[in-house]
C-alpha cells in the first residue's frame, strides 16, 4: 500500500515522518552552493539564505522578490539559477561596502557613539581593534573623558530611559563605590585577558576607583569655578565668586 | 495627549451686578397672603464667564444661588429693564461676543432663555466693538450699547401684538477719536429717551506733536437723544465737564425727581442736567489720607421709593456716602453728601427693596447687609450749600471712619478672588489632599484651605456615657413639624432624649431601655415602634404598648420599615412581614425562609396615595440583592436579583419625586433608586422600575475603607441620603442633578435627620462617645474653605516638607508698615478723644493681625476699612511661617527699608552644614511707573531655628535686578535675576556666583528643574530648556518656544514637557519632540550643544505646543496633583477670578472619541447663552488643541429630554449612559 515501505497505515505515518526528518537533515547539506565563504560575517549571511516556512515550504531570502519553493530540491535548483546568483553577488557587495563604511567611520570619527552599539558593532570591536590602533585610542580617550558621566549614570537608576540616559543627572552626588558597573565594565573585560589573575583585577579596579575619585574631585572644582591652563595648573575663573577659605585644587590635587 | 477640562469651582469674583425682578414672581405667593404686591428681587451677577442669579432669603437672611450658567464668553456689562406695564425684568448682557443678548428668566424651568441676539460687530474685547458700556432707558424704551471708543449703538425696544419684546435694528451714534468713560440713560419720563456719556476727544492731541493739545484735552458730558418719532439718534448737547469725571448716575425724573445726572469726579460729586447750573459738593476725605491722593467714586446704587430717593456712592477706600438732593420741581438747590458707613471696596453695590444691600466685593468675600437705618442721624456731611472755595481750591471736609451704624452684615459669600498662589498637598494626613490657596489683596488677604466636600456647621456636641452604636429621631405625630425624641442605642441600653428648648433625657417615653435597639420609627399616624433583638414594641398614641415577641430563641437581626410596613429578619434567615391594619394594629402577614442569613433589609417608602410600598430589598451574604414583592397576592416573592461585588452592608431606597423644573430642579420623572453600601466600601446605586421591580442602570462608586451605612435625611426639603464610610458622604439633588459629595467632618458611626425649631434641617449623628448635631451648608459647592487672615497681599508660598509648615511672602505697595499703622492709629484715637482702653490688645493685634475676634477688640479692623494709605511708592512686606493645622503664625518677619519680597524657595546646599534653608528674593524701591526701576535686589538666606518655627537671617546678597524666580538645583541655588539665569553657591558672607547665562530675552519668572535639565520661563517669551554642564561649569539653552507667551504660571509635567499659562487666559503644554530630546541626551562629547546654531533668534531646537486651551481668565498657578485617593494625576489651576479647574489626561481613545463627539453635538445643539461661539471662545488666541471642554459636556443634563435623546441617538447610546460617562469622568477628578 504504502509508497514508503511497510504496509500498515500506522507505519505510513512513521514513514512520512522519517521522510520529513530526512529532508530536514538534508537541508544543511544542500545549502546554497555559495562559493567559498570568505569572511565570517559573510558565511553567517549565507546560512540564512533561505527560510523554512511553517507550511514546510522554503523561501529564498537572497532574491529580492522572495520566491517560495515547495521542496529542498526545488530550492537547490533555484539556487543554481542565474537570477539567484546575480542577487547573491549584489548582496555580498552591499555587505562588503557597509563593512568598509563602518570601519572607516570608526577609524576617523572622534565621537564614535557607544550607545547604539548593535550586535554588529561588537563583532567589529573584538575582531578589529588590534589592527586599528586609531580606533582603540579614540575609544579610550572618550571613555576617559566620559568616565564621570558613566559613574553618575550608575547612581541614577531612575533615569527616564535607559537608552538615552547618557549624561549626568541632577541632585544626586555621584559616589565612586557604585561606579564600576554598567558600561564601565566593558573596559575591564579587556584587562582580564591579560592576567586572568584575581588580585590583579582587584588592583586594577582599585586604581580605577582612585582615578574616578580624583576625576570627581576635579569635576567639583570645575563646577565651583576653577579652570585649568595649558600646563594643567588650576586658576580661578574671573567671572566666578569664591569664598575666602575655599580649597585650592593646586594644593588639594597636587 | 488629550485632556478633559473641568471647572471644579466656578469663578467667585464679581465683575458686575444688577438688581431686578427677573422672576416676576410675587413674593408672598407661596405664603398664601397676597397683600404685598411687591415682587421679589433677584441679583444678576456676572462672574467673568458665568452668569448667576442670586436671591436673598428674607427669612434666613442668606443669599441663595438660584441659577448659575457658564456662558463661554466674557461678560463685560449687565443691565436690566422692564417694558412699561410689565411685571418682569429682562436682562441685557454685553459681552465679548460682538452681540447684544437679551435674556429672560423662566422661574418654572429655572433657566435663562435668549429672547434676542443681535449681532453688531466682531467678537473679542476690542476697543471699538461695543459691549463694555450699557445703558437702558428707565422706561424700557431704548437701550444704548457702547464701546470704549467711537461706537455707540441704540436699539429701540417695543412689544408686538402678542406682548412679546421686539427690538429694532441699531441706530448709530458713532463719533470717531472719542473715548467714552461712562454711559447712562437720563430719566426723563415719557419724553424722548436721552443717553449721557462722559467723552474725551483725542483727535487733536493725537495730531499735536508738542503735547500741548494733550495737556489741554477736555472731557465733555454729551447728551444723545433718541427721537422716537423720527427713529433717529442725535448728539444733542456736549458740555465741558471736570476732567476728573469718571462715573455717571441717573437721577430719577419724570415726576419722581428732578431728572438729570450725578457726575462723580475726583474729589467731587456734581449734579448736572441740560440747561441747569452745576451743583457741586466735595466728597468728604478720611482724616489720615495723604494730601496728594484724590477720592474717586467706584460704585453707586440708587434707592427709590414712592416719594423718596437717595444714592449710595462708594469711594475707592470703601467709604459709602449717602447723597441727597434738595429740589423743587426740576431745579436742584442743594446736593448733600453724608458719610454712611464703610464696607470693603465693591465692584458693584445693589440696594434691594426689602431692605438689604448687596456688595459685590472687588476682592475677597462678598457680603449682604441689612439696613438698620438710612443715615438719618447726624454725621459728617458736605453740602453744595456750604462749599467753600479758597485760593488753594475747594475746602475739604474730613471725617473719621467708624464702625457700622446704618448697615449690619448678615451674610457673606466666600470669594477666592484673586488666587495668587496655590499648592495641593495632604498636610493634615486626611483621606484627600487639601488645596492651599493664597487669596485676596491688601488687608483682606487670606490663606484659604480648600477641602473637597460640603461644609458642616456644628450646632451642638454633647458627650454620652458610653460609645453609642446607633441613633434615630422620631416625631410623635406625622403632622408635627419637628422631631420629638432622639433615641440613642448603646451596646445593651437604649437612651431616650426629648427635644424641646433643651435636649434632655426622659424615662416616660415607654421605650424599652434595658436592651439595645435595632430600629425606632414613627408608625402610622401617631404611634411609635421600637425594634429590639427580642421583639417589636409598638407604642400607641394613648400609651398602650403592644409587644410582639420572637418565637423560640431566635433574635431579630435586621429590620426594614416604612410608615406602614415592617419586615424583620430573624437569626437563621427567616423573614417576617408585618403590615399596619386599619385599626392601627401591627399584623403579621407573611413569613418566608431565606436560604441564609440576611445581611440587610430595606422597604421602599410608601408612594403617595398608596396603601403600601411594593418593594422589599434583601441583601444576603452570597453577594446578592433581591427585590421581593410586598403585594398581597405574591407576597415575599422575588421580583429580581442583582449580584454585587461584595456582600451588602446597608440598603436604602431613595425616591425622587417627579419634578417639572421649578426653582431648584430640572424636568425629570419620578424615580426610585436602590442604594447599597457594600462591604468593600463601594456604594452601589441602581434604578428600580416602579412597576416591575426590575433593576437597571447600575452605578458604583468607592466611598472609603469602611462599608458605607446609609441613612435617610432631608436636604432643602427633599429626600437625601447620608452614606457613612470612613468619611461621611451626602447624596442629594441639587439644581436637578444627583450629587454625591463628601462632608467635611470625621468618621460618623450612625446618623439621622434632625428637625427642631432652632434647626429645621439638621443631622444628628454619633461618633465615638459624642452626640453631634449639625447642619449641612452651601449645597452644590465642590470645596469648603477655612480662611487664615494674612497681613498683606500674599505673593507666593512654599510648603516646608518636614514640619508641614507654610512659608508665605506678602507685600503691598502704598501702605504703611504695621508699626507705623499702630502709631498712626494711636495718634488718631488720641486726637478723637478715645481712651486707650477701647484698644487694649493693640500689641497682639499688631503681632498677628489674624485673630478671629479682631473685629470685636479693634474698633477699625483693617479687613473692613482698608489700610491707611501711604505714598504710592512705599512698599511693605513680610515673611511668615504658618502652621496650617493650628492656624498659628509662628514667625513673622517684616522687611524694612522699602523692600518687597517677590520670590521664595527652600534650598539644601550640598556640602554645607545648615540643612534646609529658605531663600527669599526681594526688590528694594521697586517702581513700575513711569518706568520700571529699583534701587537694588536682594536674595536673603534664612536659617530655620526653633524646630523650623522661626527664621534667622544668615546673610543677604545684593543683585542688580529683581530676582523673580528661585529654585534649588544640584545642591545650589538657581536664581532668575532679571534676564540672567545664575547659579549660586552658599558662601560665608554671601551667595557666591558660580555660573550664569545672560541669553534670556526678557525677565525670568519661573524656574523648574528635573535631573540635569532646567526649564526656565520667561515673562514674555515662554519656556527655555537649559542644561548645566558640570565639567565646563556652563549653562546652555538648547531649546525654546517659537511662540511669544506672556507667562503667568508654569508647571513641570515630564522630562520633555512643561505646562504654562499666559496672561491672555490660555493654558498650553510645550513638549520637546522625542527625537530631539534623544539627540540632546545622546550628545556624549557635548560639542553639539555648545556649537549648534540658533534658529529664529533663539535656541537651536524648538519645543512644540501640544495642547492649547483658552480658559478665559488669567491663570495664576498650576499644579499637578490628584484630588482623590488613588486617582490619576491632573493639572489643577487657579485663576485671578477665583476659579479652580482641572485638566485630566484621557487614558483611552474611545473616551476621547466619545467626548469630542458629545462636545461637537453640544456646540451645535446648545450654543452658549451670551452668543459667543463655543469653539471660537476656546480658541480665542490659539486654536484649541486636544482639550475637551468638560464644562460644556456637563451641560448635557440641562438639555430638554428630547434633545438629550437626539444627541444620545447620534452617539449610539442612551442618555443614561452619557450621564454615567459624565459622572465617571468627574469622579476621576474629584
Amino acid at each position: 500500500m504504502s509508497v514508503f515501505g511497510g504496509d500498515s497505515w500506522a507505519r505510513a505515518r512513521d514513514a512520512q515522518q522519517r521522510k520529513r526528518r530526512l529532508e530536514y537533515l538534508m537541508l544543511p547539506a544542500s545549502p546554497s552552493p555559495s562559493p567559498s565563504p570568505s569572511s565570517s560575517s559573510l558565511s553567517a549571511s549565507a546560512s540564512d539564505s533561505f527560510r523554512r516556512l511553517s507550511n514546510g515550504k522554503f523561501a529564498c531570502l537572497v532574491c529580492p522578490h522572495r520566491p517560495v519553493l515547495d521542496s529542498p530540491l526545488m530550492l537547490s535548483m533555484h539556487n543554481k539559477g542565474s537570477r539567484h546568483i546575480a542577487a547573491e553577488s549584489r548582496l555580498r557587495e552591499k555587505e562588503l561596502s557597509r563593512q568598509q563604511e563602518i570601519n572607516k567611520r570608526l577609524a576617523v570619527s572622534p565621537d564614535a557613539s557607544f550607545s547604539n552599539s548593535g550586535n554588529q558593532h561588537h563583532i567589529v570591536k573584538s575582531n578589529d581593534t588590534k589592527e586599528k590602533p586609531l580606533i582603540e585610542q579614540t575609544r579610550q580617550t572618550i571613555l576617559e573623558a566620559q568616565s564621570s558621566r558613566f559613574i553618575i549614570e550608575g547612581t541614577n537608576k531612575k533615569s527616564h530611559d535607559p537608552k538615552t540616559s547618557n549624561s549626568s543627572s541632577c541632585d544626586s552626588r555621584p559616589t565612586p563605590s557604585s561606579a564600576p558597573k554598567g558600561k564601565w565594565s566593558r573596559n575591564t573585560v579587556e584587562g582580564e585577558h591579560f592576567s586572568g589573575d584575581r588580585t590583579a583585577t582587584k588592583m586594577l579596579e582599585e586604581s580605577q576607583a582612585n582615578f574616578q575619585k580624583r576625576q570627581e574631585q576635579e569635576l567639583k572644582f570645575t563646577a565651583s569655578g576653577w579652570k585649568r591652563d595649558g600646563h594643567g595648573r588650576w586658576y580661578r575663573d574671573e567671572n566666578v565668586e569664591f569664598d575666602s577659605d575655599e580649597d585650592d585644587p593646586n594644593i588639594c590635587l597636587g | 495627549m488629550y485632556l478633559y477640562s473641568l471647572t471644579l469651582q466656578r469663578a467667585t469674583g464679581v465683575v458686575c451686578a444688577v438688581i431686578g425682578s427677573f422672576s416676576g414672581r410675587d413674593s408672598k405667593k407661596s405664603g398664601g397672603s397676597s397683600s404685598s404686591s411687591s415682587s421679589t428681587q433677584e441679583i444678576a451677577v456676572a462672574r467673568g464667564t458665568t452668569l448667576e442669579l442670586l436671591r436673598p432669603d428674607p427669612e434666613t437672611g442668606r443669599l441663595r444661588t438660584l441659577l448659575s450658567v457658564d456662558v463661554f464668553g466674557a461678560i463685560r456689562s449687565l443691565a436690566q429693564f422692564r417694558l412699561t406695564g410689565a411685571t418682569k425684568d429682562y436682562l441685557v448682557v454685553g459681552s465679548d461676543s460682538g452681540r447684544l443678548v437679551i435674556l429672560e428668566y423662566s422661574p418654572d424651568r429655572n433657566r435663562l432663555d435668549k429672547v434676542h441676539q443681535e449681532t453688531f460687530g466682531k467678537s473679542g474685547c476690542r476697543r471699538i466693538v461695543p459691549g463694555q458700556l450699557l445703558a437702558v432707558d428707565p422706561k424700557g424704551r431704548a437701550l444704548c450699547i457702547a464701546a470704549l471708543e467711537k461706537q455707540k449703538l441704540v436699539y429701540v425696544l417695543n412689544r408686538d401684538a402678542a406682548a412679546r419684546l421686539t427690538i429694532s435694528s441699531p441706530l448709530e451714534a458713532h463719533k470717531s477719536n472719542t473715548l467714552t468713560f461712562s454711559l447712562t440713560a437720563l430719566d426723563c419720563g415719557f419724553d424722548n429717551p436721552v443717553f449721557a456719556a462722559i467723552e474725551l476727544e483725542y483727535a487733536e492731541s493725537d495730531r499735536d506733536p508738542t503735547g500741548q493739545a494733550a495737556e489741554q484735552a477736555q472731557k465733555h458730558l454729551t447728551f444723545y437723544e433718541l427721537d422716537l418719532g423720527l427713529n433717529h439718534v442725535s448728539r444733542k448737547a456736549s458740555e465741558p465737564i471736570d476732567n476728573g469725571a469718571n462715573l455717571l448716575v441717573t437721577v430719577p425724573g419724570g415726576g419722581d425727581g428732578p431728572s438729570g445726572l450725578l457726575v462723580c469726579c475726583d474729589n467731587f460729586v456734581l449734579y448736572r442736567n441740560q440747561g441747569h447750573p452745576e451743583v457741586r459738593a466735595v466728597i468728604p476725605r478720611r482724616a489720615d489720607l495723604p494730601a496728594e491722593r484724590g477720592v474717586l467714586i467706584v460704585a453707586a446704587a440708587t434707592h427709590r421709593q414712592k416719594n423718596l430717593f437717595f444714592f449710595l456712592l462708594q469711594t475707592e477706600y470703601g467709604d459709602v456716602f449717602k447723597v441727597d438732593l434738595e429740589y423743587n420741581n426740576d431745579t436742584v438747590s442743594e446736593l448733600r453728601i453724608k458719610y454712611f458707613d464703610t464696607i470693603p471696596v465693591a465692584s458693584a453695590i445693589c440696594v434691594l427693596r426689602s431692605g438689604f444691600l448687596f456688595s459685590a466685593s472687588e476682592f475677597g468675600n462678598h457680603a449682604l447687609y441689612q439696613f438698620r437705618d438710612i443715615g438719618r442721624d447726624v454725621d459728617v456731611e458736605s453740602s453744595s450749600a456750604t462749599l467753600m472755595e479758597t485760593e488753594e481750591g475747594f475746602q475739604p471736609v474730613f471725617f473719621q471712619p467708624r464702625a457700622l451704624k446704618n448697615l449690619f452684615r448678615i451674610d457673606e459669600i466666600e470669594s477666592l478672588m484673586p488666587i495668587m498662589d496655590m499648592r495641593v498637598a495632604n498636610l493634615f494626613d486626611e483621606e484627600t489632599p487639601q488645596v492651599f490657596t493664597a487669596c485676596g489683596r491688601g488687608p483682606r488677604s487670606t490663606l484659604r484651605i480648600l477641602r473637597p466636600g460640603l461644609a458642616i456647621s456644628e450646632m451642638a456636641r454633647s458627650m454620652l456615657p458610653a460609645e453609642p452604636i446607633a441613633v434615630w429621631t422620631v416625631k410623635k405625630n406625622i403632622n408635627d413639624m419637628f422631631d420629638a425624641y432622639i433615641v440613642v442605642s448603646f451596646a445593651n441600653v437604649t437612651l431616650v432624649l426629648s427635644i424641646g428648648e433643651t435636649i434632655e433625657e426622659v424615662s416616660d417615653s415607654q421605650f424599652l431601655d434595658t436592651t439595645h435597639s435595632l430600629a425606632v420609627s414613627l408608625l402610622g399616624e401617631d404611634s411609635l415602634m421600637q425594634v429590639h433583638p427580642n421583639g417589636i414594641r409598638h407604642i400607641r398614641e394613648d400609651g398602650r404598648v403592644n409587644e410582639w415577641r420572637t418565637p423560640g430563641k431566635k433574635t431579630i437581626t435586621k429590620v426594614g420599615s416604612n410608615r406602614l410596613q415592617v419586615v424583620i429578619a430573624l437569626s437563621g434567615g427567616e423573614l417576617i412581614y408585618f403590615e399596619m391594619d386599619m385599626t392601627g394594629q401591627l399584623m403579621e402577614v407573611e413569613k418566608q425562609d431565606m436560604s441564609g442569613d440576611v445581611a440587610c433589609l430595606a422597604i421602599a417608602p410608601v408612594p403617595e396615595g398608596r396603601q403600601r410600598s411594593r418593594f422589599l430589598a434583601v441583601g444576603s451574604y452570597d453577594n446578592t440583592i433581591r427585590i421581593l414583592s410586598l403585594d398581597p397576592d405574591d407576597c415575599l416573592q422575588p421580583l429580581s436579583v442583582q449580584s454585587v461585588s461584595s456582600a451588602p452592608e446597608s440598603l436604602m431606597f431613595l425616591e425622587v419625586q417627579a419634578s417639572v423644573g421649578g426653582e431648584d430642579g430640572a424636568d425629570h420623572p419620578a424615580n426610585l433608586f436602590l442604594n447599597a453600601g457594600l462591604q468593600n466600601g463601594v456604594l452601589f446605586r441602581t434604578n428600580v422600575d416602579m412597576v416591575t421591580g426590575q433593576l437597571s442602570d447600575t452605578r458604583s462608586r468607592f466611598l472609603g475603607l469602611r462599608p458605607p451605612k446609609l441613612f435617610p435625611c432631608i436636604v432643602s426639603h427633599r429626600q437625601a441620603m447620608l452614606c457613612l464610610s470612613s468619611r461621611p458622604w451626602l447624596g442629594y439633588i441639587h439644581q436637578g442633578h444627583f450629587l454625591l459629595t463628601p462632608l467635611s467632618c470625621d468618621t460618623l458611626e450612625s446618623a439621622a435627620s434632625f428637625s427642631s425649631d432652632q434647626c429645621s434641617e439638621g443631622v444628628v449623628a454619633v461618633a465615638g462617645d459624642a452626640l453631634r448635631i449639625f447642619t449641612i451648608e452651601r449645597l452644590g459647592e465642590t470645596f469648603n474653605e477655612t480662611a487664615i487672615p494674612l497681613r498683606y497681599t500674599p505673593r507666593k508660598f512654599v510648603i516646608l516638607p518636614k514640619k508641614k509648615y507654610l512659608a508665605v511672602i506678602e507685600s503691598d505697595k502704598g501702605a504703611l508698615s504695621a508699626e507705623e499703622r499702630e502709631a498712626a492709629k494711636k495718634e488718631c484715637l488720641e486726637a478723637a478723644g478715645v481712651t486707650e482702653n477701647g484698644n487694649a490688645n493693640n500689641g497682639d493685634q499688631m503681632e498677628n493681625g489674624d485673630e478671629d475676634g479682631a473685629e470685636d477688640r479693634n474698633t477699625l479692623p483693617d479687613e473692613q476699612y482698608g489700610y491707611p494709605k501711604a505714598e504710592s511708592e512705599r512698599w511693605v512686606s513680610c515673611i511668615r511661617i504658618l502652621d496650617p493645622r493650628s492656624r498659628d503664625t509662628t514667625c513673622l518677619l517684616e522687611l524694612q527699608d522699602n523692600e518687597a519680597a517677590v520670590s521664595i524657595c527652600t534650598v539644601n546646599f550640598h556640602d554645607k552644614e545648615h540643612g534646609t534653608l529658605l531663600a527669599v528674593g526681594t526688590a528694594k524701591g521697586l517702581q513700575f511707573w513711569p518706568k520700571r526701576n529699583l534701587s537694588a535686589g536682594f536674595i536673603h538666606i534664612y536659617k530655620f531655628v526653633d524646630e523650623g518655627r522661626s527664621l534667622e537671617l544668615l546673610h543677604k546678597t545684593q543683585v542688580e535686578e529683581v530676582p523673580l524666580a528661585l529654585c534649588q538645583f544640584q545642591g545650589r541655588l538657581l536664581a532668575g535675576v532679571g534676564s540672567v539665569l545664575r547659579l549660586y553657591d552658599l558662601g560665608k558672607r554671601k551667595l557666591l556666583r558660580k555660573c550664569e547665562n545672560k541669553l534670556f530675552p526678557r525677565t525670568i519668572v519661573s524656574i523648574h528643574t528635573y535631573r540635569d535639565r532646567i526649564y526656565v520661563g520667561d515673562m514674555q517669551e515662554s519656556f527655555h530648556y537649559c542644561k548645566y554642564r558640570r565639567d565646563e561649569n556652563q549653562l546652555y539653552i538648547f531649546a525654546d518656544d517659537s511662540v511669544p507667551r506672556w507667562l503667568t504660571a508654569a508647571n513641570h509635567i515630564d522630562f520633555d514637557t512643561m505646562a504654562g499659562a499666559d496672561k491672555f487666559g490660555n493654558i498650553y503644554f510645550a513638549r520637546l519632540p522625542q527625537d530631539l530630546s534623544d539627540e540632546i541626551e545622546e550628545d556624549p562629547t557635548g560639542g553639539k550643544i555648545k556649537w549648534e546654531q540658533g534658529k529664529l533668534n533663539g535656541a537651536p531646537n524648538k519645543v512644540e505646543e501640544i495642547v492649547q486651551f483658552h480658559v478665559g481668565d488669567v491663570v495664576t498657578c498650576l499644579q499637578k496633583a490628584s484630588l482623590i485617593p488613588g486617582g490619576g494625576e491632573c493639572l489643577i489651576y487657579g485663576t485671578v477670578m477665583g476659579n479652580v479647574g482641572a485638566l485630566l489626561a484621557f487614558t483611552s481613545r474611545e473616551d476621547v472619541d466619545f467626548f469630542s463627539h458629545l462636545e461637537m453635538h453640544l456646540r451645535q445643539e446648545h450654543p452658549p447663552l451670551c452668543g459667543r461661539d463655543h469653539m471660537a471662545y476656546r480658541s480665542a488666541y490659539f486654536p484649541v488643541k486636544d482639550v475637551i471642554d468638560g464644562d460644556l459636556c456637563e451641560q448635557f443634563p440641562s438639555l430638554p429630554a428630547d434633545m438629550q435623546r437626539k444627541i444620545a441617538d447620534e452617539l449610539d447610546r442612551t442618555p443614561g449612559e452619557i450621564l454615567k460617562k459624565l459622572e465617571d469622568i468627574r469622579n476621576k477628578i474629584i
